[in-house]
């Protein structure tokens, strides 16, 4: 298992508009690493400039203690997953698998031997004599996990490799993933435009948005101390509530809301921000002439699925959710007071968008520390 | 109404065979006549004798003649196949500037009639001294912008990723082209296989022009030397040849086309 390190990246298609621009990060040997953000920031050109199947114009790759970035894809030592899995049509299951270990020269013998391990590790014993057109898509996906794996590379890289599945399959395949990886060890550096991939497959994630890397962390770092709105609005489903706001006689305004009143001591130097909470910070308000912050707003949609419940309405010109467990006997077009604790809210400048205060994550809220829930 | 609309169709169809299929069947029919019959204009002959394939094979080297066609064809096809998958790979998946123009200049040749290149190539085969050679019958036709076309469209289908899974797994460049791109492209290449036989298998004008001699002639010169040999024609004879010389194709098709078939439900990419 290797370290990969990315050293100030860049790289342009047309000699003027960078499509990544100083990207830097070390991905620690054994780790699940995933790069996450919207469609078109970045993220497929960054795992092929590691991949070494697109140049690099600025910058450098190191895996392992080697100089990468001027290496032939062959000679880093990794292997690779592609979003439509790139399976051999004319050979067979099991030749698509060991088709890696054939190039390498491996011996006979143990390629039948590690084929057959890594074939069974997935479930495709069955199948090993059809052809890819033969199997289904979750099949197929497993194949060419199964060919990233046999390999035995200090290094994996995947690209989407569950976007093409149906929702079931892909949680089911988050897990499955993540136990190999573990099983395994794998260096892991895993693309996905999908946050909830991201959040729950990460040991550490990267943020990308138009080339450039907004915030790395682990995934609760990420959620409950984003660096800037982008960040914030991004990681997090619903997404997290954000407006301007002004900060002005101790109090945060945001229109269509009550004034939050600061606590003592809070005091903050901005008057202009963004305001980012969470949709289940907008808590139901009983007692709406006693709760200060409190205020009322209009029910614009609601979404009850069972468990919790999403209410949709409108502050600041914005969308804005909130998601309260349970079910709740709420219509559209119900006027209800909700309220907004201030150390729930977390500001941002308004300027540079970078973080002032974190909101306060919920398991302080819940107050309950590990050692508790292992007793 | 459907009952009807279908009668006509078979009807149609069985017609048209009839008249496409007439001059192969009346062909066959002739080679077993002897030659009242045939001057009689007779439809059927009279016994099923094989006088007449004796004799075609008594009065010229037909065997000879037939092994220089089965050479040449196959010499051609292999030839077709190497240069045009090589040049179509090129055209796909090496990057070089003016790669599309290149290739457009290629396919413009095939505007170009054969018959006009004719003259030009005689001199070529005939200053290398190939003349009554094998060379000098196949090497013209190896470079063929047809197949090059044919093969870098489907070449165009492969997905690019396998491309790159191959370069990740460490094949090289000629080892994707004949591990990966051939294979995948089966289908194509028996087409373009079996067109290359049998466009070189009934070739006549060329073989013709660079052949003097009989060491390296091809059958269709052979026919025409059977029409021409004797004062008056002895068809029977002419005909017989003419199925000896159709049997091979025949059979080319017919192997071809289950290949073929099977290419094209098995091939299908994703
Ligand atoms: N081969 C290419 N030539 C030119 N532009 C490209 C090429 N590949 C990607 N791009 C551009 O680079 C940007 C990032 O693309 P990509 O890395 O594929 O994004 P992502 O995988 O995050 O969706 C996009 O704006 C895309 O249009
Ligand atoms: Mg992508």
């Amino acid at each position: 298992m290797k370290q990969v390190k990315l050293d100030g990246l860049y790289k342009t298609y047309d000699g003027t508009t960078p499509v990544l621009s100083n990207v830097n990060a070390t991905i620690e040997a054994g780790e699940f690493f995933v790069l996450v953000g919207p469609s078109g920031c970045g993220k497929s050109t960054l795992l092929r400039m590691i991949a070494g199947l697109e140049e690099t114009n600025g910058g450098a790759i190191t895996i392992g203690n080697k100089r990468a970035d001027q290496l032939m894809p062959s000679e880093r030592d990794l292997s690779m997953v592609f979003q439509n899995y790139a399976l051999y049509p004319h050979l067979t299951v099991f030749d698509n698998i060991v088709f890696g270990l054939h190039v390498k020269k491996v011996p006979k013998e143990e390629r039948k031997r590690r084929g057959r391990e890594t074939a069974e590790m997935l479930g495709l014993t069955d199948y090993l004599k059809r052809k890819p057109r033969q199997l289904s898509g979750g099949q197929r996906q497993r194949v060419a996990l199964a060919r990233a794996i046999v390999d035995e590379s200090p290094v994996c890289l995947m690209d989407e490799p569950l976007s093409n599945l149906d929702a079931k399959l892909r949680a089911h395949m988050r897990a499955e993933i993540k136990q190999i990886q573990r099983r395994l060890g794998l260096t892991i550096i895993y693309v996905t435009h999908d946050q909830v991939e991201a959040m729950t497959m990460g040991d550490r994630i990267m943020v990308l948005n138009k080339g450039v890397t907004q915030q790395i962390g682990t995934p609760l770092e990420i959620y409950n101390q984003p660096a800037n709105p982008f960040v914030a609005t991004f990681i997090g489903s619903p997404p997290m509530n954000i407006a301007e706001g002004e900060i002005k006689d101790h109090k945060l305004f945001i229109e269509g809301l009550g004034p939050i009143p600061l606590p003592n001591g809070g005091a903050i130097d901005q008057t202009h921000v963004y305001a980012g909470i969470r949709p289940e910070a907008v808590r139901f308000v009983h007692d709406p002439v006693r709760e200060k912050g409190s205020g009322l707003i209009e029910v614009k949609n609601v979404e009850v699925l069972g468990n919790e419940t999403v209410l949709m309405f409108t502050a600041a010109g914005r969308d804005w959710y909130a998601r309260w467990s349970g079910q709740w006997p709420v219509k559209p077009g119900d006027r209800i007071p909700v309220m907004i604790d201030y150390a729930d809210v977390a500001l941002f400048d308004k300027a540079s968008e970078k973080s002032i205060k974190h909101g306060q994550s919920p398991d302080v809220a819940a107050e309950i520390s590990r050692e508790e829930v292992l007793l | 109404m459907r009952m009807r609309k279908r009668i006509t169709l078979y009807i149609l169809l069985i017609l048209s065979s009839i008249i496409l299929f007439f001059p192969t069947v009346y062909a066959l029919m002739v080679s077993f006549m002897n030659g009242r019959e045939v001057l009689s204009g007779a439809v059927l002959p009279s016994s099923f004798s094989l006088d007449n394939y004796k004799k075609a094979f008594e009065s010229l080297p037909l065997l000879s003649y037939l092994w220089n066609s089965l050479v040449i064809s196959a010499a051609v096809m292999a030839g077709q196949l190497i240069v045009s998958s090589l040049a179509a790979f090129a055209f796909v998946f090496i990057k070089f500037k003016g790669r599309n123009a290149l290739f457009f200049l290629f396919i413009s040749t095939m505007m170009v009639p054969w018959e006009a290149t004719m003259i030009p190539n005689f001199v070529t085969i005939q200053e290398l001294g190939w003349i009554n050679s094998y060379f000098g019958l196949t090497v013209p036709f190896f470079a063929l912008a047809f197949g090059t076309f044919l093969l870098r469209q489907h070449f165009k289908t492969i997905p690019k990723e396998l491309e790159e899974a191959s370069q990740v797994a460490g094949l090289s460049r000629f080892q994707f082209f004949y591990k990966v791109v051939l294979p995948v492209s089966k289908t194509s290449l028996v087409t373009l296989g079996i067109y290359g036989f049998l466009t070189t298998w009934n070739m006549y004008l060329w073989p013709l022009l660079v052949t003097n001699d009989e060491t390296v002639r091809t059958v269709q010169i052979a026919l025409k030397q059977m029409q021409t040999k004797e004062v008056s024609t002895d068809w029977g004879v002419v005909m017989a040849g003419v199925i000896i010389v159709v049997i091979p194709t025949l059979l080319l098709l017919f192997g071809g086309q289950k290949q073929l078939q099977k290419g094209l439900t098995q091939g299908a990419l994703k």
